[in-house]
């Protein structure tokens, strides 16, 4: 019967209620639009890592190291890469060489991360076919063909079709040297990155001209989605053992890092904004038991009792909030749905955001999962928040509520 | 007399003031303490980078930070530094030598990043951290950073030979002495420097009377800019460059500002969530009050005057919560700016890959509060403005009637 | 070392009359004057000269055509610093610090001893026969000696940077007396003047050789021989790291 009752309680004065409903539902969608947002920015710099810099999986000798760019071949079965790539799971693999070295054009000279990859199967792993701005990414794999960054480029002084000299050491400490001529250009929204990586065919550093050799450096794996990487990571580990096999969150901690970060960091933030509301519902519900301290008196002269009152206010402040929610959860879904899709331009905010290996278009996603814990979030602080009415409407004086005229 | 009347309003009814004022003072609480932890915290993390090593002001010779080579440094100028000492704010200047060196150890050659400093007068928190500044640079003595030292096991007491390219075209080769391993702020540096006195280096580089970099100190990490510009004022520009840190390193600046501006949207969804109930609370109070406004409008009271007093009310409420959330803040957050909560665990590691020192740390920012204030008594005066509609539209025979 | 001696040919063999030489044959005679000699000692002495200063040193330089090796005898702060070019690296004794350095790849491109030359000068060799394409131009006159003036073209692989070179030879010693370097994109980006033709033991040289990049103004290198002498004896292990400490 209370039940019922605050039911109707709640329909009888439209506007505050209505608007603790908006209150909530804003509240709601724009707490869950600012995770959204962060998870968006999130979700694209690991996007850029595992699709376009390092994959899921890489593999190497023993004594590799992210920051030594000094070469260290190692030997491996062609039937190894081809298992690998057949494995069900596994989308793309890419054998690369890594050489340090110098690049030189007549106005001068900048060191180099020397990729020597194998075209054909590079496009496969990363992005490097949609980065190009110019020209194309290899056209010949037995020619001296070099990719670079639009920021070597520009400060090499260079363009399309320019001659730059290459100078790199193998592993016995030998210099090779040769003349390269540019063939495509990438972007990466990066410029560190871009002075200092370019691509060359692996066939032509493999050759007689230069180090001789069919071993190469990293075998670098990319698998159908990151649920499969536990797994064929284990089994790599187990089956490589002399070799160094490593996932992109080991290569990279402080990424995987950020991740646990942000996660925290959201539940913070939706409790920031979910404290603010609940200051918003408290405030009004207390003043309606303010305001109808004669219907309290009237109710208990009828003899409904002080904790009836009482659960009656709470259960209606308890229903606005509910009510709330499915309307901000749906709120929420127009929002990320919109600018999921349309992308939001941070330019404006930060110029200059691109040369830092950032999109400065941020899509905001929102996991399946956020929707049932912002749910449970919102059920409690709402529970919560109804108890400072329940309270204070228990404690109402019924001699004094009738003398109110 | 308006102002008595709408003061007394206030206390009639003390539970419902205190409920209105209770929410504008928890929430105004929130917002600065929210805005100054953030703000705070960045603060810090830029005066680890730019103050902890690469100051918040340089002058240099003209187009030296293009190609920082020894060999494009100023001719040291003492007037230069007078002039720039008697520009605003400024907090004291140090000069700075730098140069690439390659570095042999044994068998292994590598390269590293000397720095000559001015081991008294220097400006910024380089030196702080060392154990015995004075005899660090004795002689020879060499301070090697940490990351670099950890790198090719460098260890106290080690005899380190570099070469380099000196002035003139000369030749710099000499030994020095390991004197201290210290952590630099930036993950960077850290990996690189090793840093010396700037009579030695000028000795071995036969740099005598030149200067690559002159470090100016402010006395606070905002007046950067404004110390920048007073000095391009006052120096020649056709010779010098003058930069601050955001000019220096970019992505710095840029870090900052998308801190600032996702703690402006922050701020104002909370603003706007503290408005929805500010609004509810005051409507509810009229409504309420309807039947009181209804006898006061019957004996004569005019309906502005009566929106009147009730602006009154509002703002007053406003105004001392809000004063009193500002007052209550200011001692905890002067606490926090004073003695910074140490991050432990996972995320004090992550801090620390990144270089910068892992702490929470909060800013009295004058700026921030009367931003703050400000966005305070405008939502007063809204929520003041849709309820005086509703005043304006109460209907005398209801009110009195107490519907 | 024969990058350094690059614009100093030595005159061989008998200059020619009365036939019109192609380009490359010309350009093959300037050549042969550094192919197939025996043994070299020099005494160079370097300049360094830029805007607000000049400074000099003096080289002593030894080279069998295939290696070479630099000791640095003035000033008195870098005398006894030695270079040592074997195969293609570069290695670098220093002796008052006493640390033998192998220059590493990343500083070939550097400035070497801060002059306009680069460590990787000492080493690379490209073949100026080989590795262009060579056009006759018009004949022109340098310092009151008539020169053919030769344009050449690398070609595709040639391990070269410049997009095109233009050079003067004298018509009767075979000297390069003027070369011009340009980039791909023809911009002028150095210049080597040579000049003092001397007769240094039958063989005729420049005496005086200019570098002069063209992006900066009042700045060149400029190299003189004090003293050159031909077919000497090298003993073995000459060109050798453990002789760099002990070569005077």
């Amino acid at each position: 019967m209370i039940v019922s009752l605050s039911w109707k309680n709640i329909w009888r004065n439209k506007g505050r209620s209505i608007l603790i409903i908006v209150a909530v539902s804003v509240g709601i969608s724009l707490g869950s639009f600012i995770n959204a947002f962060q998870w968006g920015i999130m979700e694209q710099r690991i996007n850029t890592v595992v699709a376009n810099e390092l994959s899921h999986i890489q593999i190497h000798r023993d004594d590799f190291d992210l920051e030594d760019l000094s070469y260290k071949p190692f030997e491996y079965e062609q039937s190894f890469i081809k298992e690998l790539e057949s494995s069900e799971n596994v989308k793309a693999v890419s054998e690369r060489m890594i050489l340090g070295g110098m690049v030189s054009s007549a106005r001068g000279n900048l060191p180099v991360r020397i990729l020597g990859v194998n075209p054909d199967k590079e496009v496969e792993i990363c992005n490097i076919k949609n980065e190009i701005v110019e020209g194309s990414f290899f056209k010949n794999p037995k020619k001296n063909e070099i990719v670079i960054g639009e920021a070597l480029a520009k400060k090499l002084g260079v363009k399309m079709k320019s001659k730059l000299i290459l100078h790199f050491h193998d592993e016995h400490n030998e210099d090779h040297i040769g003349a390269f001529r540019v063939v495509g250009i990438y972007e990466k929204n990066n410029d560190q990155l871009e002075k200092l990586q370019v691509y060359v065919n692996q066939e032509v550093v493999q050759g007689a001209k230069f180090l001789n050799d069919n071993s190469i450096s990293e075998i670098a794996v990319l698998l159908k989605g990151s649920d499969f990487l536990p797994g064929t990571l284990a089994d790599l580990k187990k089956s490589q053992k002399e070799l160094k096999v490593q996932s992109w969150e080991e290569l990279m901690p402080e990424l995987a890092n950020s991740l646990v970060m942000y996660e925290q960091i959201q539940l913070v933030i939706m409790a920031i904004v979910m404290l603010a509301l609940a200051f918003g519902i408290v405030n009004t519900m207390m003043m309606a038991v303010l305001e109808r301290t004669k219907e309290i008196g009237m109710l208990m002269a009828i003899g409904v009792k002080r904790l009836q009152i009482g659960a009656m206010f709470f259960l209606e402040s308890l229903f606005l909030s509910l009510i709330g929610l499915p309307f901000g959860l749906f709120l929420t879904y127009l929002l990320t749905s919109y600018f999921g899709a349309k992308g939001i331009n941070l330019e404006q905010f930060a110029e200059g955001i691109n040369s830092f290996g950032f999109d400065s278009i941020v899509y905001p996603i929102m996991k399946q999962e956020f929707y049932i814990s912002i749910s449970i979030v919102v059920f409690f602080i709402s529970m919560i928040a109804s108890l400072f009415p329940f309270f204070k409407a228990i404690k109402q004086n019924p001699v004094e509520a009738l003398k109110t005229s | 007399m308006f102002f008595k009347l709408a003061w007394r309003n206030i206390w009639r009814n003390k539970t419902r003031s205190f409920i209105t004022m209770g929410l504008i003072f928890l929430f105004t609480l929130q917002v600065i303490s929210f805005q100054s932890l953030k703000k705070g915290t960045m603060l810090a993390v830029i005066d680890g980078l730019a103050g902890g090593y690469l100051g918040y002001v340089h002058v240099h010779e003209k187009d030296y930070w293009d190609t920082p080579f020894l060999e494009n440094a100023m001719e040291s100028d003492d007037a230069l530094i007078e002039q720039i000492k008697s520009a605003d704010k400024v907090d004291g200047v140090s000069a700075r030598m730098s140069t690439g060196v390659l570095i042999s150890q044994d068998s292994s050659t590598f390269f590293g990043m000397l720095v000559g400093v001015d081991v008294e007068d220097e400006v910024t928190g380089l030196l702080e951290e060392l154990k015995d500044r004075e005899h660090c640079f004795d002689d020879n003595g060499v301070v090697v950073s940490e990351g670099l030292a950890k790198k090719h096991n460098i260890l106290l007491g080690d005899t380190l030979a570099f070469t380099g390219q000196g002035m003139y075209g000369s030749f710099a080769a000499d030994l020095m002495v390991v004197r201290e391993i210290m952590t630099v702020n930036t993950l960077e540096m850290n990996g690189r420097l090793l840093i010396v006195s700037n009579d030695y280096f000028r000795e071995a580089f036969t740099a005598e009377g030149f200067t690559s970099e002159l470090v100016v100190g402010v006395e606070k990490q905002q007046d950067a800019e404004k110390v920048r510009d007073a000095i391009i004022a006052k120096v020649d520009t056709a010779k010098y460059e003058v930069f601050s840190w955001k000019e220096l390193r970019p992505e710095f600046d840029q870090m900052n500002e998308l801190n600032d501006a996702g703690n402006a949207i922050m701020a104002g969804i909370l603003y706007l969530l503290v408005f929805f109930g500010f609004l509810g609370t005051t409507m509810m109070m009229i409504s309420e009050r309807k039947r009181e406004f209804g006898v006061l409008i019957s004996i004569g009271l005019s309906k502005y005057k009566l929106m009147l007093i009730n602006f009154i009310e509002t703002v007053t409420m406003s105004v001392l919560a809000g004063g009193f959330a500002f007052l209550v803040a200011f001692p905890l957050i002067y606490y926090f700016q004073e003695n910074p909560v140490e991050l432990t665990g996972a995320m004090k590691q992550d801090y620390e890959a990144y270089g910068m020192d892992a702490i929470l740390k909060t800013t009295v920012d004058i700026d921030l509060f009367a931003t703050n204030a400000a966005i305070v008594f405008a939502l007063a005066v809204i929520v003041n403005i849709i309820s005086a509609i509703k005043v304006l539209s109460i209907r005398l025979v209801d009110a009195l009637k107490g519907n | 070392m024969k990058n350094i001696l690059f614009a100093i040919a030595f005159l061989f063999s008998v200059v020619s009359f009365g036939q019109a030489l192609t380009a490359k044959q010309i350009i093959k005679k300037v050549d042969s004057k550094m192919k197939g000699t025996s043994n070299t000692f020099a005494e160079m002495k370097i300049t360094t000269v830029r805007p607000k200063w000049t400074r000099s040193k003096m080289l002593k330089t030894w080279s069998d055509g295939k290696d070479g090796m630099i000791l640095v005898t003035e000033p008195v702060k870098e005398k006894g610093i030695v270079f040592l070019k074997k195969d293609k690296e570069v290695w670098n004794w220093v002796p008052n610090i006493n640390r033998m350095i192998k220059m590493p790849p990343s500083m070939m491109m550097q400035s070497w001893m801060g002059t306009d030359l680069k460590n990787d000068d000492l080493v690379r060799q490209s073949s100026i026969v080989d590795d262009y394409k060579h056009t006759l131009l018009k004949d022109t006159v340098i310092n009151g000696k008539d020169c053919y003036q030769i344009e050449m073209i690398p070609h595709e692989n040639a391990v070269v940077v410049w997009g095109k070179m233009v050079t003067c030879v004298d018509k009767v010693y075979f000297v390069q007396m003027n070369t011009k370097l340009y980039d791909e994109e023809l911009d002028l980006i150095s210049t080597m003047k040579a000049s003092q033709i001397t007769n240094y033991q039958g063989r005729y040289l420049a005496k005086r050789t200019e570098i002069i990049p063209v992006k900066k103004n009042a700045q060149m290198t400029v190299m003189e021989y004090q003293k050159l002498d031909f077919d000497i004896t090298i003993p073995e292990n000459f060109f050798t790291v453990q002789n760099m400490k002990k070569v005077q």
